[in-house]
Protein backbone atom coordinates (compact mmCIF):
# COMPACT_ATOMS: atom_id res chain seq x y z
CA UNK A 1 0.00 0.00 0.00
CA UNK A 2 1.41 3.40 -0.96
CA UNK A 3 2.10 5.74 1.91
CA UNK A 4 0.42 9.06 1.26
CA UNK A 5 2.59 12.15 1.45
CA UNK A 6 1.81 14.86 3.99
CA UNK A 7 0.62 17.26 1.30
CA UNK A 8 -1.82 14.66 -0.06
CA UNK A 9 -3.19 14.08 3.43
CA UNK A 10 -3.41 17.82 4.01
CA UNK A 11 -5.35 18.24 0.76
CA UNK A 12 -7.80 15.53 1.83
CA UNK A 13 -8.08 16.94 5.35
CA UNK A 14 -8.85 20.38 3.93
CA UNK A 15 -11.83 18.73 2.21
CA UNK A 16 -12.99 17.56 5.63
CA UNK A 17 -11.45 14.07 5.57
CA UNK A 18 -10.95 13.36 9.27
CA UNK A 19 -9.17 10.08 8.59
CA UNK A 20 -6.48 11.97 6.69
CA UNK A 21 -5.99 14.43 9.53
CA UNK A 22 -5.93 11.61 12.04
CA UNK A 23 -3.01 10.15 10.08
CA UNK A 24 -1.25 13.53 10.22
CA UNK A 25 -1.76 13.63 13.98
CA UNK A 26 -0.23 10.16 14.27
CA UNK A 27 2.76 11.16 12.17
CA UNK A 28 3.56 14.44 13.90
CA UNK A 29 2.38 14.06 17.50
CA UNK A 30 5.67 12.74 18.86
CA UNK A 31 7.76 15.45 17.25
CA UNK A 32 5.36 18.18 18.33
CA UNK A 33 5.33 16.84 21.87
CA UNK A 34 9.14 16.59 21.98
CA UNK A 35 9.48 20.20 20.85
CA UNK A 36 6.86 21.49 23.25
CA UNK A 37 8.25 19.67 26.26
CA UNK A 38 11.54 21.48 25.66
CA UNK A 39 9.75 24.80 25.70
CA UNK A 40 7.38 24.39 28.62
CA UNK A 41 9.42 21.77 30.55
CA UNK A 42 6.48 20.28 32.45
CA UNK A 43 5.35 17.09 30.70
CA UNK A 44 1.69 17.40 31.66
CA UNK A 45 1.60 20.98 30.40
CA UNK A 46 3.38 19.84 27.23
CA UNK A 47 0.68 17.24 26.63
CA UNK A 48 -2.03 19.89 27.00
CA UNK A 49 -0.19 22.16 24.57
CA UNK A 50 0.26 19.33 22.06
CA UNK A 51 -3.44 18.48 22.28
CA UNK A 52 -4.44 22.09 21.75
CA UNK A 53 -2.00 22.37 18.84
CA UNK A 54 -3.78 19.70 16.81
CA UNK A 55 -7.24 21.01 17.62
CA UNK A 56 -6.17 24.47 16.49
CA UNK A 57 -4.42 23.07 13.44
CA UNK A 58 -7.59 21.27 12.34
CA UNK A 59 -9.63 24.46 12.71
CA UNK A 60 -7.01 26.56 10.93
CA UNK A 61 -6.46 24.09 8.12
CA UNK A 62 -8.55 26.08 5.59
CA UNK A 63 -6.08 28.95 6.04
CA UNK A 64 -3.03 26.72 5.39
CA UNK A 65 -1.88 27.79 1.95
CA UNK A 66 0.82 25.21 1.49
CA UNK A 67 3.64 27.70 0.94
CA UNK A 68 5.46 26.18 3.92
CA UNK A 69 5.77 22.54 4.86
CA UNK A 70 2.87 21.26 6.91
CA UNK A 71 5.29 20.35 9.72
CA UNK A 72 6.68 23.91 9.85
CA UNK A 73 3.18 25.33 9.96
CA UNK A 74 2.28 22.90 12.72
CA UNK A 75 5.40 23.74 14.76
CA UNK A 76 4.51 27.39 14.53
CA UNK A 77 1.11 26.69 16.05
CA UNK A 78 2.77 24.54 18.73
CA UNK A 79 5.35 27.20 19.60
CA UNK A 80 2.60 29.80 19.69
CA UNK A 81 0.55 27.66 22.07
CA UNK A 82 3.60 27.03 24.25
CA UNK A 83 4.30 30.76 24.35
CA UNK A 84 0.72 31.50 25.38
CA UNK A 85 1.14 29.13 28.28
CA UNK A 86 4.52 30.59 29.21
CA UNK A 87 3.19 34.13 28.93
CA UNK A 88 0.58 33.34 31.55
CA UNK A 89 3.32 32.20 33.89
CA UNK A 90 5.99 34.62 32.79
CA UNK A 91 7.63 37.22 34.78
CA UNK A 92 9.45 38.94 31.99
CA UNK A 93 12.30 39.66 34.33
CA UNK A 94 15.52 41.15 33.09
CA UNK A 95 18.15 38.58 33.92
CA UNK A 96 21.51 39.99 34.65
CA UNK A 97 24.33 37.98 33.14
CA UNK A 98 27.22 40.31 33.00
CA UNK A 99 29.64 42.24 35.02
CA UNK A 100 32.35 42.88 32.52
CA UNK A 101 34.97 43.44 35.20
CA UNK A 102 34.64 40.14 37.08
CA UNK A 103 36.95 37.19 36.60
CA UNK A 104 35.59 34.52 34.29
CA UNK A 105 36.32 30.81 34.84
CA UNK A 106 37.34 28.69 31.88
CA UNK A 107 34.56 26.32 30.82
CA UNK A 108 36.71 24.56 28.27
CA UNK A 109 38.84 23.24 31.13
CA UNK A 110 35.86 21.14 32.24
CA UNK A 111 35.02 17.75 30.82
CA UNK A 112 34.51 17.99 27.04
CA UNK A 113 30.88 18.06 25.93
CA UNK A 114 30.90 14.67 24.24
CA UNK A 115 32.22 12.88 27.27
CA UNK A 116 29.85 14.36 29.77
CA UNK A 117 28.60 12.21 32.58
CA UNK A 118 24.91 11.60 33.04
CA UNK A 119 25.10 13.86 36.08
CA UNK A 120 26.46 16.72 33.95
CA UNK A 121 23.81 16.10 31.33
CA UNK A 122 21.11 16.34 33.98
CA UNK A 123 22.68 19.56 35.18
CA UNK A 124 22.58 21.03 31.68
CA UNK A 125 18.95 19.95 31.35
CA UNK A 126 18.01 21.65 34.58
CA UNK A 127 19.90 24.83 33.69
CA UNK A 128 18.01 24.93 30.43
CA UNK A 129 14.72 24.36 32.22
CA UNK A 130 15.48 27.24 34.58
CA UNK A 131 16.08 29.77 31.82
CA UNK A 132 13.26 32.30 31.55
CA UNK A 133 10.77 31.00 28.97
CA UNK A 134 11.38 33.67 26.33
CA UNK A 135 15.12 32.99 26.35
CA UNK A 136 14.65 29.24 26.55
CA UNK A 137 12.47 29.22 23.45
CA UNK A 138 15.13 30.99 21.39
CA UNK A 139 17.98 28.82 22.68
CA UNK A 140 16.04 25.57 22.31
CA UNK A 141 14.94 26.24 18.75
CA UNK A 142 18.33 27.47 17.54
CA UNK A 143 20.93 25.56 19.55
CA UNK A 144 19.20 22.42 20.75
CA UNK A 145 16.79 21.72 17.88
CA UNK A 146 19.06 23.13 15.20
CA UNK A 147 16.66 25.46 13.38
CA UNK A 148 18.25 28.35 11.49
CA UNK A 149 17.85 31.89 12.80
CA UNK A 150 15.26 32.57 10.12
CA UNK A 151 13.26 29.42 10.87
CA UNK A 152 13.34 29.99 14.62
CA UNK A 153 12.33 33.63 14.24
CA UNK A 154 9.44 32.54 12.03
CA UNK A 155 8.32 29.94 14.58
CA UNK A 156 8.43 32.51 17.37
CA UNK A 157 6.76 35.18 15.22
CA UNK A 158 9.63 37.55 15.87
CA UNK A 159 11.49 39.66 13.39
CA UNK A 160 15.02 38.43 12.80
CA UNK A 161 16.69 41.23 14.72
CA UNK A 162 14.58 40.65 17.83
CA UNK A 163 15.13 36.93 17.60
CA UNK A 164 18.92 37.31 17.42
CA UNK A 165 18.88 39.65 20.38
CA UNK A 166 16.84 37.19 22.43
CA UNK A 167 19.06 34.30 21.37
CA UNK A 168 22.16 36.20 22.40
CA UNK A 169 20.78 37.06 25.82
CA UNK A 170 19.60 33.49 26.34
CA UNK A 171 23.00 32.08 25.43
CA UNK A 172 24.77 34.57 27.66
CA UNK A 173 22.53 33.81 30.64
CA UNK A 174 23.09 30.08 30.12
CA UNK A 175 26.85 30.63 29.83
CA UNK A 176 26.90 32.74 32.97
CA UNK A 177 25.03 30.09 34.95
CA UNK A 178 27.42 27.42 33.69
CA UNK A 179 30.33 29.57 34.82
CA UNK A 180 28.76 29.96 38.26
CA UNK A 181 28.80 26.19 38.59
CA UNK A 182 32.33 25.83 37.35
CA UNK A 183 34.85 24.88 40.04
CA UNK B 1 67.44 58.94 32.90
CA UNK B 2 64.24 58.21 34.80
CA UNK B 3 62.98 54.71 34.30
CA UNK B 4 59.78 54.45 32.32
CA UNK B 5 56.79 53.78 34.52
CA UNK B 6 54.52 51.21 33.08
CA UNK B 7 50.93 52.41 33.25
CA UNK B 8 48.42 49.59 33.39
CA UNK B 9 46.21 49.53 30.34
CA UNK B 10 42.73 50.42 31.47
CA UNK B 11 39.94 49.01 29.44
CA UNK B 12 36.70 50.86 29.12
CA UNK B 13 33.99 48.48 30.39
CA UNK B 14 31.59 49.96 27.84
CA UNK B 15 33.81 48.64 25.07
CA UNK B 16 33.71 45.18 26.65
CA UNK B 17 29.92 45.35 26.83
CA UNK B 18 29.64 46.41 23.21
CA UNK B 19 31.97 43.67 22.06
CA UNK B 20 30.16 41.03 24.11
CA UNK B 21 26.88 42.07 22.53
CA UNK B 22 28.42 41.09 19.18
CA UNK B 23 29.63 37.67 20.27
CA UNK B 24 26.63 35.60 19.18
CA UNK B 25 26.86 37.23 15.76
CA UNK B 26 30.59 36.58 15.74
CA UNK B 27 30.24 32.88 16.51
CA UNK B 28 27.39 32.49 14.01
CA UNK B 29 29.52 34.28 11.38
CA UNK B 30 26.72 36.76 11.09
CA UNK B 31 28.55 40.07 11.43
CA UNK B 32 29.71 42.76 9.08
CA UNK B 33 33.47 42.46 8.43
CA UNK B 34 34.18 45.62 10.44
CA UNK B 35 32.34 44.26 13.50
CA UNK B 36 34.03 40.90 13.06
CA UNK B 37 37.44 42.56 13.13
CA UNK B 38 36.40 44.65 16.12
CA UNK B 39 35.63 41.52 18.14
CA UNK B 40 38.87 39.87 17.09
CA UNK B 41 40.94 42.93 17.87
CA UNK B 42 39.34 43.40 21.26
CA UNK B 43 39.61 39.82 22.49
CA UNK B 44 43.27 39.76 21.50
CA UNK B 45 43.98 42.28 24.24
CA UNK B 46 41.16 41.66 26.72
CA UNK B 47 41.58 38.35 28.54
CA UNK B 48 38.15 38.54 30.19
CA UNK B 49 36.31 38.98 26.94
CA UNK B 50 38.51 36.32 25.34
CA UNK B 51 37.39 33.94 28.07
CA UNK B 52 33.74 34.95 27.68
CA UNK B 53 33.94 34.29 23.94
CA UNK B 54 35.55 30.92 24.51
CA UNK B 55 32.95 30.02 27.14
CA UNK B 56 30.12 31.12 24.88
CA UNK B 57 31.48 28.83 22.17
CA UNK B 58 31.65 25.97 24.68
CA UNK B 59 28.11 26.74 25.85
CA UNK B 60 26.72 26.52 22.33
CA UNK B 61 28.55 23.23 21.76
CA UNK B 62 27.08 21.84 24.96
CA UNK B 63 23.58 22.94 24.06
CA UNK B 64 23.90 21.09 20.76
CA UNK B 65 24.66 17.90 22.65
CA UNK B 66 21.81 18.00 25.12
CA UNK B 67 19.93 14.77 24.71
CA UNK B 68 16.32 14.76 23.55
CA UNK B 69 13.70 14.48 26.27
CA UNK B 70 12.21 11.07 26.96
CA UNK B 71 9.83 10.44 24.06
CA UNK B 72 6.11 10.57 24.49
CA UNK B 73 4.70 7.19 25.43
CA UNK B 74 1.96 5.57 23.37
CA UNK B 75 -0.60 6.59 25.98
CA UNK B 76 0.37 10.26 25.50
CA UNK B 77 -0.02 9.97 21.75
CA UNK B 78 -3.38 8.23 22.23
CA UNK B 79 -4.58 11.07 24.44
CA UNK B 80 -3.47 13.66 21.87
CA UNK B 81 -5.41 11.80 19.16
CA UNK B 82 -8.45 11.34 21.39
CA UNK B 83 -8.42 14.99 22.33
CA UNK B 84 -8.57 15.96 18.66
CA UNK B 85 -11.29 13.43 17.87
CA UNK B 86 -13.40 14.59 20.84
CA UNK B 87 -12.94 18.30 20.14
CA UNK B 88 -15.89 20.69 20.39
CA UNK B 89 -16.75 22.02 16.96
Amino acid sequence: MRLEQDDELVASAREGDERAFDELVSRHARRVYALVVRLVVDRTAAEDVAQETFVRAWRALPSFRGDAQFSTWLYRIAVNEANRLLAREARREIVSYEDVMVQVPDLSADVPARAESSETRRLLESLLAELPGHYRAAVVLRDVEGFTNEEAAHLLELDLRNFKSRLHRGRMVFRHRLEDLSP
Amino acid sequence: MTPRVRIPFLRDPRTCEEVRSLMTGYLDRDLEPASLRRVERHVRFCPRCRRVLSNLRTTIERLAHIEPPAPAGDEVIDRIRTSWRDRDE
